[in-house]
């Protein structure tokens, strides 16, 4: 690789604290981001070899597309995989911010967990991440106006679950 | 709408929560290592399927020689039985 793999480090350890923290906040799983993460940056190592990096965004917010729509990919595979089991705290973190973090990511799982992982990782990108929706519409690939449905419907269907869960207590 | 405002709050707390995640120590070098392990380009993997062909062509390039040399015996001979025929006539 010689170089090129030089240069590609450093993009990698510039990058990849961003990419592993918004994959989680997705996922809801830091070992599943990594492996997502990962995954992305060899498809992007792929597509620079052959020459489909077209320059319009910067390599950052090509990353993060990429990043996202493999997240949203994982997201698709857990569906049709039995469910991972508790793996603890990562080994990477310790002490009480680690396992405020870690239920932190439990708990968005839990709360995004029946979405649909288009509208799931929408929401997330707008609410926990902060983007707007033309930023979204970037990162994944759609227009403003997809992303604003998803939203919508993202909202209504966990606003739905929210009555329900009321509904069930009140009985 | 409080319901809306009340998942902003949530979601709003674990974002919060998790802004100080990272990935494990060794992240970059575990990537580094998954992007050496791929191929670089059309001209690697057209050399590295090359390989694969290598020992089939081996074979082929026996089987070719015994044979090249097999036929070569027998034209020799009818060769040698024609030239006494044409003699022996003339």
């Amino acid at each position: 690789m010689g170089g090129e793999g030089g240069a590609f480090r450093v993009i990698v350890e510039a990058t990849s604290q961003r990419l592993v923290r918004m994959s989680a906040r997705i996922l809801g799983n830091v070992t599943e981001a990594e492996d997502a993460v990962q995954e992305a940056y060899v498809k992007a190592y792929r597509a620079l070899g052959g020459g489909r990096f077209d320059e319009r965004s910067s390599v950052e917010t090509w990353l993060y597309r990429i990043a996202a729509n493999t997240a949203i990919d994982a997201l698709r595979n857990r569906a049709r995989r039995p469910a991972l089991d508790d793996r603890g705290l990562e080994p990477a973190w310790d002490g009480a911010e680690a396992a405020h973090a870690h239920l932190a990511l439990r708990e968005l799982d839990a709360l995004l967990g029946d979405l649909p992982p288009e509208q799931r990782a929408a929401l997330v990108l707008k609410t926990v991440e902060g983007l707007s929706s033309a930023e979204i519409a970037v990162a994944l690939g759609c227009s403003e106006g997809a992303v604003e449905q998803r939203l919508v419907r993202a909202r209504a269907a966990l606003r739905a679950r929210t009555s329900e869960k009321e509904e069930t207590h009140a009985g | 709408m409080p319901a809306d405002e009340e998942l902003d709050e949530r979601l709003g707390r674990l974002r919060d929560m998790t802004e100080g995640l990272r990935a494990r120590g060794g992240f970059a070098d575990a990537v580094m290592q998954a992007v050496a392990a791929q191929p670089s380009g059309w001209i690697e993997t057209a050399w590295r399927a090359s390989l694969r062909m290598v020992p089939v062509a081996a074979l082929c390039a026996m089987a070719a020689l015994i044979w090249a040399v097999q036929s070569e015996s027998a034209v020799d001979e009818e060769l040698a039985i024609a030239h006494g025929i044409v003699e022996m006539d003339w």
